[in-house]
């Protein structure tokens, strides 16, 4: 299917508008305290009216479109999906901020620099993530990323403890030295299409066939390396557990809801477009994406800490990805970017809600949480929605994508690979829903709370609405993917064919 | 060849010396020297983009990058962390270890590209393939700096020498590449040590190590 390529400002706009909103935020908002929090989410919501703008021009009758600038910018169906995880989650995440960060965090404190500083980098990433989505070369795709890394480093060590610094540096250095493997590919690629035209993003599959063997299986080895660590993909996850775990429950969100995406998305740009002429990708990306998807799982039955488990479970889940798109087919592509869609909504909801029990209770440790007062109905209501969708059962959203993967890999003949993400899922399930009977449904034993902890267990009681409001609404969708999933159908078909169309032939 | 030469014993100097500001200096004047490289092919090729290329180079890598070690390594002890092997036994693994990824390099890599340059290489075709395979041989060094050293520090110079080697890697490319990707690479890795260093310091107050075998509060 052959794309046919609009020329348009959205692709700049998209990015722009982000970037200019955090500005002001950065500059004025230490001064005017709600100021802030508002135009942060006034540059959400303009980004996501651009966003539908661009929608109702790629989805629409006759063919596949994609809109470019000069052909240094190019946003496809892809592109499309990832700014619309990009611009909803961070709406919800600056909402959910805005009384989480104004409590006193029991395990640090905030002050008005902090959080201007919190909510002008947040709305920066996203103008960084939208640039990147929709940046056309190899190499500035790699600077686009980076540079998504470098502003998330403060939000990660928000706290300013012991752990959360370490959790920082070891975030920032550990992905600058994965990532570095993704410029090395680029260089070698570019080496070898130095004599021909520019290498675009978007003709990168065209050029396969006249890229030697030995370069590209060398590049694409590079490119998991590099975009690979970016995912969490095992084994260049070391950094993920403690980022996710010692960073704000909203940053854990963003983290594990659109920033470990955005090493899938790279992936699929540079990686999956050569795996139509090179089955050993397909092999290798299985093979990583099994044993992710066991290992994460296995690592996160051991936890006792919340949103360590939490961070397992994405490591394990990235694995889900990671097998689905590198077979690069129709199948495994629509269930890969199906459930890269459902993963931020169901781990965007678990780490709120993980955030809510701190919130409340002040604790984040599955032992210490079970011991409180059962009196937050909607935050155990939705983490059980959000566990149960991500342990792929039906009617949730977490069971049609899992099954396409499923199917997808026994489509492609490794059913070895298919039988194991299928233990993984009722691994995941089992995990996520026992840490959930532990906190939720287990007698408080009054004896054993205790008193010194501030707000602490005695005391917990249901989150500010501004809070749980996000929560369900993710749970609603949740349920909405999983019954009627014909509403997002055209975007990722249109976000497949994309890909397809640009892929090697 | 004489640049060529001195890039490469000065990234050993720069993996090796044990006070971090000698050690900042040294990777300076390896800096110095990719620029020089960068500023030869300029004139050996007649492109302007060379030059704009060795002006960001220079500001970043050899003005910026050490000026931020040497600043913050005044900051705590300026001698490196006992690494996991010692002086000699890691010149002797160097000397075995760099040849061969040279070797490696330049036979199942680089061949490829010499069929592949662009017209403005034809004279300097080898030249390029041998900027790539040296280029690539630094990026190993720096692999290895951050595999045995346990400074933190030390661990912020690896990082800038895996960058500074594939910097020369990209010389053979670098015409075909965009001038807003080298201000990107350039502007990265300098926030990028610059927020690490600022970071080892937050690290040597609340631990009292800059061991990264001792900073393990995060476990399981």
């Amino acid at each position: 299917m052959k794309v046919t390529e609009i020329q348009s400002i959205f692709p700049l706009l998209i990015f722009l508008i982000p970037i200019a909103f955090s500005v002001p935020i950065l500059t004025l908002g230490r001064r005017y305290k709600a100021f802030r929090e508002w135009c942060a989410f006034a540059g959400l919501i303009v980004t996501f009216w651009v966003t539908v703008l661009i929608y109702r021009q790629i989805i629409s009758p006759g063919g596949l479109k994609a809109l470019t600038w000069h052909g240094w910018f190019y946003l496809d169906g892809l592109s499309l999906l990832m700014e619309f995880l990009v611009t909803i989650m961070g709406t919800l995440i600056v909402l959910y901020s805005v009384k989480y960060l104004a409590k006193e965090s029991p395990r640090g404190s905030t002050s008005e620099g902090k959080l201007s500083l919190y909510y002008g980098l947040l709305i920066l990433f996203v103008g960084l993530m939208n640039w990147a989505c929709v940046i056309n070369s190899l190499i500035m795709l790699y600077v686009s990323l980076e540079g998504t890394t470098l502003t998330t480093v403060y939000l990660v060590a928000y706290d300013w403890e012991k752990k959360s610094i370490e959790a920082g540096f070891k975030y920032l250095l550990l992905i600058s030295v994965g990532m570095i493997f993704s410029l090395f590919a680029g260089i070698l690629l570019y080496c070898v299409s130095s004599s021909g035209p520019a290498l675009f993003l978007s003709k990168l599959g065209g050029r396969v066939p006249e890229i030697p063997r030995t370069i590209a299986l060398v590049s694409c080895g590079l490119f998991i390396a590099g975009f690979g660590t970016k995912a969490g993909l095992m084994p260049f996850h070391a950094w993920l557990p403690d980022a996710h775990a010692e960073a704000p429950a909203p940053i854990s969100a963003l983290l594990s809801g659109v920033i470990i995406k955005m090493g899938a998305y790279a992936l699929v740009r540079t990686v999956v477009v050569f795996a139509p002429q090179y089955r050993e990708i397909v092999i290798l990306m299985a093979v990583i994406g099994s044993v992710t998807m066991i290992l994460g799982i296995i690592m996160a039955l051991t936890q006792d800490d919340l949103k360590r488990l939490l961070a397992y479970s994405s490591v394990s889940e990235m694995g889900f990805i990671a097998a689905g798109l590198g077979l690069g087919t129709y199948l495994g592509l629509f269930g890969g970017f199906f459930h890269l869609v459902n993963h931020t909504i169901m781990k965007g909801l678990l780490f709120f809600c993980a955030g809510a029990l701190l919130y409340a209770a002040g604790s984040r440790k599955i032992s210490e949480l079970r011991l409180i007062p059962k009196k937050m109905v909607v935050t155990g209501f939705c983490f059980f929605v959000a566990a149960l969708a991500i342990g792929g059962m039906p009617p949730f959203n977490g069971f049609l994508s899992s099954l396409t993967l499923f199917m997808a890999l026994g489509e492609s003949d490794l059913f070895w690979a298919s039988i194991l993400l299928v233990v993984a899922s009722f691994l995941t399930v089992a995990a996520l829903v026992w840490a959930g009977y532990r906190i939720f449904w287990t007698k408080p034993v009054p004896e054993l709370i205790p008193v010194t902890a501030n707000p602490g267990p005695r005391n917990a009681k249901e989150v500010p609405s501004l809070m749980w409001g996000g929560m369900l609404f993710l749970a609603i969708l949740c349920l909405l993917f999983g019954v009627y999933p014909q509403v997002i159908y055209p975007l990722l078909d249109s976000a497949v064919n994309g890909i397809l169309a640009i892929s090697a032939p | 060849m004489g640049l060529f030469a001195g890039e490469v014993v000065l990234a050993v100097f720069v993996a090796e010396l044990r006070n971090l500001r000698w050690a900042a200096v040294a990777l300076g004047l390896q800096s110095l020297f990719l620029v020089a490289i960068i500023c030869t092919f300029g004139y050996l090729s007649g492109i302007t983009y060379f030059y704009w290329w060795a002006g960001v180079a220079f500001v970043v890598r050899v003005l910026l990058i050490p000026w931020l070690l040497w600043k913050y390594s005044r900051r705590v002890s300026v001698s490196e962390v006992k690494p996991w092997i010692g002086l000699i036994p890691s010149v002797v693994l160097m000397a075995i270890i760099l040849p061969l990824a040279y070797h490696y390099i330049s036979t199942y890599l680089c061949t490829y590209f010499l069929v592949f340059l662009p017209p403005a290489y034809v004279t300097i075709g080898e030249t390029a393939a041998l900027n790539l395979a040296l280029g690539l041989t630094i990026f190993v060094l720096g692999i290895y700096v951050l595999l045995v050293k346990r400074d933190i520090i030390k661990l912020v110079i690896g990082l800038v020498l895996m960058e500074n080697g594939l910097q020369w890697a990209l010389v053979s490319p670098a015409p075909t590449v965009h001038e807003a990707a080298e201000i990107g690479i350039a502007c990265n890795l300098v926030i990028a040590s610059w927020i690490l260093l600022y970071l080892s310091t937050k690290i040597y107050e609340l631990y009292g190590t800059r061991d990264s075998l001792f900073i393990s509060e995060l476990k399981w």
